[in-house]
């Protein structure tokens, strides 16, 4: 073991104690689900523990594009050779008190957890982490063009949603 | 619906988590996970050099987890069970129905007992009431006769009535008691599937009453019979539904085993017509134990050759259910491999056959 490892290990430890409230918070609106949420920030960290010395840039932006890959992979599906990708499982709600959670939710955040992945992954980052569209299409490894057209799509869908309705604010919103 | 009010309501529900926990352990965890599959894939001697490398709060990485024999409660450290699943014994709880070394609990991961019984020796019916506030409920009847051959207590039957159903459904008594004295949490869960039970009313009163009996329904008294009977509440229900959209299946979103409650984590489902061209396959957990839970539902009747699904990507060898039945695998640890459902022998063709077939899978709760 070299100094420099240990720096970089180090350096590693600082990262997780100060970033994993944010990363976790990004995992959250993601996968709407605190359990799932730690998992894929623990899965994203330990992907990057492995090339931690060999960063270039942000390494925020490198978990957090492992983060979102890792996210979109998951539930992942193969149905007679086909790949697709799948929803997570249908829930519906018990009559039992300390179930109403469930119906605490808004009606908005019910309308994201409805989006396919990749576009609730637009929006999470573009309006939540405020990343430009270009950071967001490095961040998901597509062109930027892919972005804005995932990013109308949801928009589009958040607003039709029927859990929104009846809608008197149809302003634009780009 | 604008921009606005769109990242409010992001910020909001990122707000509610409040401070990340502590996640390095789990951190050095996954990275050693991944360590022993690259060690396996390329040999002891990238293992040994793999093994230099962790230092800072990441040496805990190459410490072996604590594992104590199975039947050591006094040790702090997590014990691990014959099938090399975590294990831990299960203390009492308030609202645990006790007596003569037997025990209700009061819960089981999501299950709450609603209302249960114990009979005195000898007691040859029994009456438990409940004041439902579901109708999906899963019931444990039992009847034990220490005394009686196997054969005799087969032939006594405990005949279970919900409200005004009277002889709704029977069950033979065992001469075996539950080895510990835990009894059974539930396992008969009246009604269509998904729906509950139409004899039980949200909101008003519920009583099942069990009566000892023989073959021919006659009531019937033993010295040493001992009845139970007890009624749990489930708890939220993941469905499995058809190609129709209708549900062929549900599947509690928590189980328990030794001692630990998992989660629902994945589920994947279609229909059988479709296994029979291909097949299902869902990821396992990167690391940790979890549950596998995998077979066929809603089967449009029984055939004198069933066909048989063959589930593999399990620790050991493959395992082959019936159609129509379902059945959970414990495995003491996931690496991300496929789980796969195929159609085994005999193929008798699939025409006309209606069922989904399904794998899902459950991983520890905190």
């Amino acid at each position: 073991m070299t100094g420099e490892d240990t720096v970089e290990r180090a350096s590693f430890d600082d990262f997780v104690a100060s970033r994993s409230t944010r990363l976790l918070r990004t995992a959250y609106l993601l996968t709407h689900d605190r359990a799932l949420a730690e998992d894929l920030v623990q899965t994203a960290l330990s992907k990057a523990w492995f090339a931690w010395g060999r960063i270039e840039g942000r390494p925020e932006a490198y978990v957090r594009r492992i983060m979102v890959n890792t996210y979109s992979s998951w539930w992942r599906r193969r149905w007679n050779g086909e790949e697709a990708t799948a929803d997570l499982p249908e829930r519906h709600d018990c009559h039992r008190p300390d179930h109403v959670r469930v119906d605490e939710r808004t009606d908005l955040w019910r309308a994201l957890e409805r989006l396919p992945k990749r576009q609730r992954a637009v929006v999470v980052l573009r309006f939540y982490e405020d990343l430009s569209e270009a950071e967001t299409a490095e961040i998901m490894q597509c062109s930027v063009g892919t972005v804005k057209s995932q990013a109308s799509r949801a928009l589009a869908k958040l607003r039709i949603d029927p859990s929104l309705r009846p809608a008197a604010d149809e302003e634009s919103v780009r | 619906m604008n921009l606005s009010d769109l990242r409010e309501e992001l910020t909001a529900q990122a707000d509610t988590l409040g401070t990340a926990p502590d996640l390095r352990d789990g951190v050095a965890a996954k990275v050693r996970q991944a360590k022993r599959r690259r060690a396996a894939t390329a040999g002891v001697g990238a293992s040994l050099a793999v093994a230099a490398i962790a230092v800072g709060v990441l040496t805990g990485v190459d410490r072996p987890a604590p594992l104590v024999p199975a039947g050591s409660p006094s040790s702090t450290g997590p014990m691990v069970g014959a099938n090399g699943m975590p294990y831990r014994p299960v203390a009492a709880a308030p609202g645990d129905i006790t007596k003569d070394g037997l025990r209700l609990r009061a819960h089981s991961a999501d299950s709450l007992l609603a209302g249960g019984a114990i009979g005195d020796l000898g007691q040859r019916s029994l009456s438990v009431g409940w004041n439902p506030t579901t109708t999906k409920i899963s019931l444990t009847i039992e009847c034990y006769v220490p005394s009686a051959s196997p054969e005799a207590a087969m032939d006594l039957m405990v005949r279970a009535s919900i409200g005004s159903m009277q002889g709704y459904f029977s069950t033979s008594c065992s001469p075996a008691m539950e080895a510990g004295g835990d009894l059974p949490v539930g396992g008969i869960e009246p009604g269509p599937t998904g729906e509950g039970s139409p004899d039980v009313t949200v909101g008003g009163t519920g009583t099942l009453r069990v009566d000892l009996v023989d073959r021919q329904n006659r009531p019937v008294s033993r010295p040493d019979v001992r009845l139970v009977a007890a009624v749990y509440e489930l708890g939220p229900q993941t469905e499995i539904r058809d190609a129709d959209r209708k549900v062929a299946g549900v599947l509690p979103d928590t189980l328990e085993q030794q001692g630990y409650t998992y989660r629902l984590s994945g589920l994947m489902a279609g229909p059988v017509t479709d296994i029979a061209r291909g097949r299902i396959e869902l990821e396992a957990p990167a690391s940790g134990p979890f549950l596998v839970t995998y077979g066929t539902v809603g089967i449009d009747g029984l055939r004198t050759d069933p066909a048989y699904y063959t589930l593999s990507g399990i620790t050991g060898e493959a395992t082959q259910i019936q159609e129509g039945a379902y059945e959970t695998a414990p495995q003491s640890a996931g690496r991300g491999q496929w789980l796969t459902l195929t159609r085994g022998m005999p193929d008798l063709g699939t025409e006309g056959t209606k069922g989904t077939a399904f794998i899902a899978t459950y991983v520890p709760t905190r």
